[in-house]
């Protein structure tokens, strides 16, 4: 297990976002969280990478408890993640927004900056490349100069996502990637996450699309009202009762 | 001493109450700032001023005079600062309103030339001496004026349906916009509503300091946000308890440190309220 | 090719430095030894650099502050004092003049932490008065109000400096060192990370940036650049006062840098060209130049709140007639939206 939360809560005045939550991510697996709108599934990633600190619970990354660090500590210690509602850098450029993931794997501070010094140029080139390499990946590589803020909402998804990986994490948190997105779009998506695994990245997923988060999720686990009902493969989740009830409402008898 | 000091406090503090609650108004409505809320106030001065130089001695009609040119400066800076820049981020309306401050306090530095003016005292008899302590007429005047103006709007606002509207749209703009308010006649009023309020302390202020000049807008505008933010910006008895507290706390003060540090003691709770209780003495937890 | 494309291009703004280069050389000469001009020559490049420095902090890192002022007086004191009670040399004064302010700005950066915004914009307005009362009372160390007269000139190689053209060129040094100094940093990973905190602050700390440290080293080096240039002015009017470092001061400077464009290198640069010729090309005005400035500021920011050389859009973005945010998309996003869509 690559990562291991035990009963995470989160609670806004009175209301419960997240109760009591245990979830373990087994290292290079798609592991999804689904559930009905307001289950509290994207205060429990904000919980994780501490945009929103978390009440009470344990969070253990590789052995270490992350729960009380900053987010920057977190993005360091190789989580990164996506934002549902899309928060680039928008008046910089889609390169430039790559780049800044790339923050923490450099060094050259202020005097390097002044002087352009060997390791300056060293780091600005590789981090320029390495950019360069993820936004090919993505199929961004010729809008490399635009802002980001004119990309078309897809492409904004996908630059998210490049920016997530640009900071070279074991783990990679999305938040609905498919949201916004057509079918094609969809399926590159999921073909692209299939492609992350491959090559050894832990995925940790929300998604409405159950359509997607069925073909793809090794692991799946459902949160209703901040609790989490169900865990299981695809297979076992459809058949559950209580996933099948929190969808659709409870069944007459 | 103390005691004569202390009334000088809560007379001043009337002034920086009334200021705080102009303050209050466009905040509560908005969670905006007019930063020229203090040249709002040295125009209503001048304005007053003239009335009583040149027109009628009566101090009624100066004050009506400050209200009124206050009114008008406080519609016509939302019209361009607020009005025009909607949908702008709110800094760059406080850049305006930064640019407004500057400009009104030049342009009357230019109409009037930079010489403080004297304006003449109006019941500055005293009215009776408490344990050698002198309180004039004027100082009662001015803290009955800053409580009844608390009580109208404290009416206002919870007692008709103004004053419903004003806080619905404090509320939820864009749900009282839909469900058919006037929006727009909405803030109009509250931004013209507090530049009135500001024009006419400011001619309470140069009767009580018999002063009038283009830069006693910036300290008064400093003074009462400060004392917004020490009561509790978000209220108006908020705005009022800052104002009667600062005054207090500054006149006191006086006792214990050369007078050129004065404004220091306003200063320092300012930088301090902002930073460790930016909710103020009264006010509720808000989202800043 | 049209002219702009002639400007963007690699030739084109290697000539245009160059041509600039020259005329900045060659100024004294084209003046004519007119030693009015050129100490508002000098003047301009101070305001440049201060202007610039300022908007490291609003344009950069997306902050805001009106006590830039008093960081500016804060330099031109310490080294003056030190050199005129000590006895001390120019070029070890200057430097501790900045240093003192820096370390002043790194201690007000942490403000940044609780405070936004409006709020940041008071809380910056009332350390600078702070600064300015204390100058004005602290009469042991400050004189006060009667100022420090008398402010040794700086010594270069044993001479010293005493003419208007030695400062041009001294001054023109300086401002020409910091702009370049700012450019390299803005377009490096620290230039990237203000940049990100002002665009997005979770974001930023999420893709591992510290947005409290960048904030703080954005005041810091802001402060750092502001305080020398007080101490270059202080040794180069010889005479200095608190009412020279008042809000009025900090205010000009933040109108350079709305006028001329937040966010960029032109930007405060052209503001702060600006508005010092203003005021002396329309002298026939007399006093309702200033009256001027404050109108200027309105109808630019209303019109054009990203400033004349500004990030097109930066401020307001149009699409389809209707404004909308996305700089700030904090707090005043609901209420701005919200407006413009219920339109």
């Amino acid at each position: 297990m690559i990562m291991e939360i035990a009963k995470l809560e989160k609670h806004f005045g009175g209301l419960v976002a997240v109760q009591e939550v245990d979830l373990a991510l087994a290292a290079g697996s798609i592991h999804a969280v689904i559930g009905p709108n307001g289950a509290g599934k994207t205060t429990f990633f904000n919980a994780i990478t501490s945009i929103i600190p978390c009440d009470s619970g344990q969070i253990t990354w590789k052995g270490e408890r992350i729960e009380k660090l900053s987010p920057q500590s977190i993005s360091a210690k190789g989580i990164a993640r996506t934002f549902q509602n899309i928060r680039l850098f928008a008046f910089m450029s889609v390169l430039e927004n790559v780049i800044a993931g790339t923050h923490n794997h450099f060094r050259s501070f202020v005097w390097g900056a002044l002087t352009r010094n060997a390791r300056y140029r060293r780091e600005e080139k590789e981090s320029r490349e390495m950019a360069m390499a993820l936004l090919e990946k993505v199929g961004l590589a010729e809008k490399h100069a635009e802002y980001a803020r004119n990309l078309p909402y897809g492409e904004q998804r996908k630059l998210e996502i490049a920016r997530a990986l640009a900071s070279r994490p074991d783990l990679l948190l999305l938040d609905e990637p498919a949201a916004g997105m057509n079918n094609t779009e969809t399926e590159e998506l999921e073909q692209f996450i299939r492609a992350l695994r491959a090559e050894g990245l832990t995925v940790l997923i929300i998604e409405h699309d159950v359509k997607l988060i069925m073909g793809l999720a090794d692991r799946i686990t459902v949160l209703d009202h901040g609790v989490k009902i169900a865990e299981g493969t695809a297979a076992e989740i459809q058949n559950n009762e209580k996933v099948i009830e929190a969808y659709l409402g409870k069944r007459r008898v | 001493m103390f005691l004569q000091q202390l009334i000088n406090g809560l007379a001043q503090g009337s002034l920086f109450a009334l200021i705080a609650i102009s303050f209050s108004l466009v905040w509560g409505l908005l969670r905006m700032v007019n930063f020229a809320m203090g040249e709002v106030y040295m125009l209503g001065a001048y304005a007053g001023w003239l009335v009583v130089m040149y027109a009628t001695p009566n101090l009624g009609v100066a004050l009506v005079a400050g209200f009124v040119i206050g009114w008008i400066v406080g519609w016509f800076i939302e019209k361009v600062a607020f009005k025009a820049m909607r949908g702008v981020p709110h800094i760059a309306s406080l850049v305006c309103t930064i640019g407004f401050s500057f400009f009104l306090k030049e342009l009357a530095s230019a109409l009037f030339r930079a010489e403080t003016k004297s304006m003449p005292s109006y019941y500055s008899d005293t009215a009776f001496t408490f344990a050698e302590a002198n309180i004039s007429y004027l100082q009662i005047i001015m803290v009955v004026i800053a409580v009844v103006m608390m009580v109208l709007l404290q009416i206002l606002f919870y007692r008709t349906k103004i004053g419903l509207a004003v806080r619905a749209v404090a509320l939820d703009y864009r749900t009282a916009s839909l469900m058919g308010m006037k929006v727009d006649r909405v803030t109009s009023l509250a931004f013209s509503l507090s530049g009135a309020l500001a024009g006419f302390v400011g001619v309470l202020a140069a009767t009580y300091y018999n002063a009038v000049n283009a830069s006693m807008g910036f300290v008064a505008g400093l003074k009462g946000f400060t004392a917004a933010v020490f009561g509790g910006i978000t209220s108006i008895p908020g705005a009022i308890l800052g104002g009667y507290l600062l005054g207090a706390i500054e006149n006191l003060s006086v006792k214990y440190m050369s007078s050129g540090y004065r404004d220091l003691v306003s200063y320092f709770i300012l930088i301090t309220f902002l930073l460790f209780r930016p909710n103020g003495i009264l006010g509720k937890k808000a989202k800043l | 090719m049209t002219l702009r494309n002639v400007y963007a291009s690699k030739e084109g703004k290697a000539i245009g430095m160059g041509g600039l280069a020259v005329i900045l050389l060659v100024l004294p000469r084209l003046l004519g030894g007119n030693d009015y001009l050129l100490q508002v020559a000098t003047m301009m490049a101070l305001y440049v650099v201060l202007a610039s420095s300022l908007n490291l902090i609003i344009g950069f890192t997306g902050m805001y502050s009106l006590g830039h002022g008093a960081f500016y007086g804060m330099g031109a004191y310490t080294s003056a004092i030190l050199s005129v009670n000590l006895g001390w040399p120019f070029w070890i004064t200057m430097p501790l003049g900045g240093l003192l302010t820096a370390l002043v700005g790194a201690f007000l950066g942490l403000a940044t932490l609780r405070l936004r915004q409006t709020f940041l914009v008071f809380g910056t307005l009332a350390f600078g008065e702070i600064v300015r009362i204390l100058i004005m009372n602290w009469s042991s160390l400050t004189r006060g109000p009667m100022g420090i007269p008398g402010i040794p000139p700086p010594k270069v190689f044993g001479t010293e400096l005493t003419s208007s053209t030695h400062y041009y060129y001294l001054i023109l040094v300086y401002a020409i060192l910091m702009v370049f100094a700012i450019f390299r940093l803005y377009y490096s990973r620290i230039g990237r990370a203000w940049v990100a905190i002002r665009e997005d602050e979770v974001a930023a700390s999420s893709m591992g940036i510290s947005v409290f440290g960048y904030k703080i080293l954005a005041f810091t080096i802001s402060c750092l650049i502001a305080g020398l240039a007080g101490a270059f002015y202080a040794h180069f009017v010889t005479f200095i006062s608190a009412d020279q470092f008042g809000m009025g001061e900090s205010f000009l400077i933040l109108t350079m840098v709305a006028l001329g464009g937040t966010g960029s290198i032109a930007g405060p640069i052209i503001g702060a060209c600006i508005l010092i010729v203003i005021p002396e090309a329309f002298r026939f005005l007399a006093e309702y130049r200033m009256v001027l400035y404050g109108a200027m500021l309105i109808v630019v920011i209303v019109l054009k709140p990203e400033g004349l050389a500004g990030i097109k859009g930066l401020f307001m973005p149009t699409t389809g007639g209707r404004r909308r945010t996305t700089l700030f998309r904090r707090e005043p996003k609901v209420a701005a939206v919200k407006a413009g869509g219920s339109q």
